[in-house]
């Protein structure tokens, strides 16, 4: 018996009935339920899905003009699961709209030769978004980061590519890449 | 709030059960009203105001000789996502606050590429009053490269951009305007930009005063 809030449905008696201790831990129950779900609210406020992983081992003789997708191979912050290393290139996402940063290092065996290099984030196959970047020919692989929003209706797979233009003998080497992916909202 | 053994807590006469009953729906309501104010906060805060727009045709811009002073606007004009509260109008931002701004243009040389003519993909941001609808600020960034071998390029770049708030509270306030544009130095070739080709995005971040957005 009795009677409900609208929103968390905190019980209480009607008036006119006999008020005995049940309802008041009834009452006391449902305010835990419902700071239960405020608490895990703010843990979600404070904690948002994330990913950090990287690629530490080159991929070399890439040659100019084509699309590579990056191997990742070290998972430094991966509370979610998004990535695993048995399916190395790709992250699976839930649907929602993130803020994602990719970063490629280039700091050793620097190559000359390269006019252009090109990072991508491609979900499903299927390039989102695209950064260019000029690099002198003579002054070696530069360091690059492409930062854009993502946005999937539905769970999908992300990867990131890169590609090169210039002459370089025997192909040219990625290396050293960070990608980071935030949700900002889920749907 | 624990209630282990509620045989501990004392029993109301029967003249006091009406009084009892009456407290405890106005408890009971009052603990609604503050607990469904934290969730909202948690709720907005979770869920920032977010608009994401892309271009539903192909965009030809024509040679530089045209558009190498001001360049042309890129219009994207289909919704990709828009937060229910958030933006009310298409390129429109209503809330004041901090606002993290991005765009994406992803350019090819339709005709003959001239090596070392440059691209520029920009997005502009004005400020203005939401009542008589006059600018009163103005902020551009931009990303260059210089044409090479490879025809399409991609042009990306962020920013932080700020909405100041009404003044006086309660009057009508600012809202933003956000454009994106992209010129060239071809003067040979067009520029084309394929369906999807452009993105512009706008990410509420934060303002001084959440609980009055809520």
């Amino acid at each position: 018996m009795g009677s409900q809030t609208p929103i968390f449905s905190l019980r209480y008696p009607f008036q006119g009935e006999t008020v005995d201790p049940t309802h008041f831990k009834n009452l006391a129950d449902d305010i835990d339920a419902a700071l239960d779900l405020i608490d895990a609210r703010s843990l979600l406020v404070l904690n948002k899905p994330a990913l950090k992983i990287a690629q530490n081992t080159d991929q070399t003789g890439i040659t100019s003009g084509s699309t590579t997708i990056i191997t990742w191979d070290t998972a430094t912050y991966n509370p979610n699961g998004w990535w695993n290393a048995g399916a190395p290139t790709l992250v699976a996402l839930p649907a929602g709209i993130y803020l994602v940063s990719v970063a490629m290092s280039n700091l050793v065996g620097t190559t000359t030769g390269i006019d252009d290099q090109m990072l991508e984030i491609q979900i499903n196959s299927v390039v989102q978004t695209r950064k260019t970047a000029n690099v002198a020919p003579t002054a070696g692989s530069a360091p690059f980061s492409h930062h854009s929003i993502i946005y999937t209706a539905t769970p999908q797979n992300l990867r990131i590519s890169w590609a090169w233009w210039g002459s370089v003998a025997g192909g040219a080497t990625n290396q050293a890449t960070d990608l980071s992916i935030r949700l900002l909202r889920d749907l | 709030m624990r209630f282990t053994d509620p045989s501990l807590l004392p029993v109301p006469g029967d003249q006091e059960t009406g009084a009892t009953a009456l407290f405890l729906q106005s408890f009971a309501e009052q603990a609604e009203e503050v607990l469904a104010a934290q969730y909202a906060t948690m709720a907005a805060a979770l869920n920032s105001p977010l608009m994401i727009m892309t271009n539903s045709g192909v965009i030809n811009i024509g040679s530089s000789v045209s558009v190498i002073s001001t360049g042309s606007s890129v219009n994207v004009n289909t919704d990709t996502y828009r937060s229910s509260n958030g933006p009310a109008t298409q390129r429109r931002l209503y809330r004041t606050g901090l606002w993290q701004l991005g765009f994406y243009i992803n350019a090819s040389c339709v005709g003959t590429v001239n090596v070392d003519t440059y691209r520029r993909g920009y997005l502009r941001a004005t400020v203005n009053d939401v009542l008589i609808n006059t600018q009163t600020n103005e902020q551009t960034f931009s990303y260059t490269t210089t044409e090479k071998n490879n025809t399409a390029q991609g042009l990306s770049a962020e920013a932080l951009f700020f909405i100041p708030p009404e003044t006086p509270p309660g009057s009508d306030g600012y809202y933003a305007a956000v454009s994106l544009g992209l010129s060239h130095g071809n003067s040979g070739s067009q520029m084309t930009i394929a369906a999807g080709g452009a993105k512009l995005w706008a990410f509420w971040l934060s303002d001084d005063d959440l609980i009055r957005e809520v």
